[in-house]
């Protein structure tokens, strides 16, 4: 038994699976495809397209960490530093599967299972541990059941909340399992780096530096003034950090949307009005059928431009509450018009907030009769006509012979499915 | 690689899946099928959140029984000769 856990105290679990998206794909390759090459034993990485503009590398595996590949970098950049360097493409339909799957046998320990991203999760274990079995145990048991039933390793970080257990679960991987109680504070957290605090991010690591805040452990015994007068709130939030102090609770249910956004980087720069106006209404499409999805309303939009020398600019407007297209369209077209300086655009963003439940009232225009009214249905029914025969059995006129996919945001359709019969896998 | 064949199985009314007929490819690309005259073991997997049943099952070719094992994607409905 781990001889800083006491009876009394909370045990939290954070689960994290080690190069998702590469371990997934690894896996599906060996089980499903029969190949016979591992991708986490090579130098490989999932990236995106470079033809698509988006020709980064998500993840890596450990032999590639090796070569100091790092996730976010330039396919061009990672592969001058590794030349044999494998790229797989994306596979998002694999990811949200392994991901359900991952989460399911979370929630068969625990009730109360926290999911932060599609690879991590924290789960409360307090009132499930059983008598006379340590969290440590039970940790482990959970790592290799998951690696016995769906194949791919996770590191599990354990301690009484949630910042101790994740900055435990981000001691060494893969495949291992952590504890970081704060009895254990001193001796396992402090001596780490500064910049491996979470919340701790560039700007902030490079701030500490400058005042001579090197490790966790200095910053723990800094002077709370000297953090408030530099980082006013986010200096409280660091320092009690450091000093393994979290009092947020394991949230199982996940709080509602405050807002709705989607963007777009174009394979192409655009430099027409009419375009722009389409791959906005394309965003608008998207969004609009999740505000329904979800029984919102929206009532401000906001449209963000990156040109394509990557400077950016962006605007809000309020409306009356809404979920229909064509008046989230109508705003974000106008904002558009009162942002563009006619240069080339790479990037189109309509974001939306101030979320409110969809009561089923309309507001009424005085000039619009019952437009709205007629539109809301006509986008009930395509609503329902998508979720029987799929996104693309209806579309609007507009986007025919365009090279503007009629729904865009999220993840696109090309990086949802791989077609393997195009790719050689060894 | 585990390669996609064609498969013909009965599903009772329990839910079990039986495969009876397998037609694989030979080396000149001729379909043949054959009797799977007798299945030795059957598990569940999950593996990278698919549901599959493989199943380790024997074939008689040109009188010589042989042991294949084939993968059925619940998810799919597709079978694969696993190799």
């Amino acid at each position: 038994m781990s001889k800083s856990y006491n009876n009394n105290s909370n045990v939290i679990f954070h689960i994290d699976v080690n190069s998702a998206f590469l371990s997934w794909e690894a896996v599906y390759r060996l089980n499903i495809l029969g190949a016979k090459q591992d991708l986490r034993e090579i130098p490989s990485a999932v990236a995106g397209d470079i033809k698509m503009r988006s020709g980064i590398i998500l993840a890596k595996s450990t032999p590639a960490k090796n070569y100091r590949i790092q996730t976010g970098e330039m396919i061009s950049d990672a592969l001058k530093k590794c030349p044999r360097l494998v790229l797989v493409p994306p596979h998002y339909n694999l990811y949200d599967c392994c991901s359900k799957s991952f989460m399911e046998i979370l929630r068969r320990y625990s009730p109360d299972v926290e999911q932060y991203s599609v690879d991590e999760a924290y789960v409360d274990m307090t009132s499930v541990i059983p008598l006379h079995t340590s969290p440590l145990l039970l940790a482990n048991e959970l790592k290799d059941t998951i690696f016995r039933e769906l194949g791919f390793t996770v590191n599990v970080g354990v301690s009484s909340n949630k910042l101790l257990a994740k900055m435990a679960g981000d001691f060494k991987k893969p495949n291992l399992v952590h504890t970081c109680f704060p009895e254990e504070v001193k001796e396992k957290l402090w001596p780490l780096p500064v910049s491996e605090l979470f919340y701790v991010g560039r700007a902030t690591t490079k701030k500490l530096f400058a005042l001579g805040i090197k490790t966790i452990g200095e910053l723990a015994n800094t002077d709370l003034s000297i953090l408030k007068a530099h980082f006013k709130k986010h200096g409280e939030i660091i320092y009690l950090f450091a000093n393994g102090i979290d009092i947020s609770d394991v949230i199982a249910s996940p709080p509602p949307n405050k807002g709705y956004g989607n963007s777009k980087t174009i394979a192409f720069d655009v430099t027409d009005i009419n375009t722009s106006e389409l791959i906005l209404l394309s965003l608008c499409e998207t969004i609009s059928a999740r505000l329904r999805s979800d029984h919102v309303k929206v009532s401000c939009v906001s449209v963000n431009i990156v040109y394509s020398d990557f400077s950016h600019i962006s605007h809000q407007c309020l409306i009356a509450p809404t979920n229909i297209t064509n008046e989230l369209h109508k705003a974000s077209c106008r904002l558009f018009h009162s942002l563009w300086c006619n240069m080339p655009i790479r990037n189109l963003g309509v974001h939306t907030s101030k979320v409110t439940e969809d009561d089923g009232i309309q507001q009424l225009d005085l000039f619009q009769n019952d437009r709205l009214v007629r539109l809301a249905t006509v986008e009930k029914t395509v609503d329902k006509i998508r979720l029987k025969y799929g996104d693309n059995s209806i579309m609007r006129g507009s986007f025919l012979n365009t090279p503007i996919h009629h729904m865009t945001g999220g993840i696109s359709i090309e990086k949802k499915t791989v077609d393997y019969e195009r790719i050689k896998i060894e | 690689m585990n390669v996609p064949v064609d498969v013909c199985a009965t599903f009772n009314i329990e839910g079990k899946i039986r495969p009876d007929y397998i037609r694989l490819k030979d080396d000149v690309q001729a379909l043949h099928t054959y009797k799977i005259d007798h299945i030795e073991c059957i598990k569940e997997e999950h593996l990278a959140g698919m549901h599959s049943i493989l199943f380790v099952c024997y074939i008689v070719v040109e009188e010589i029984q042989q042991q294949i094992k084939i993968k059925y994607i619940i998810d799919s409905h597709k079978w694969l000769f696993v190799q």
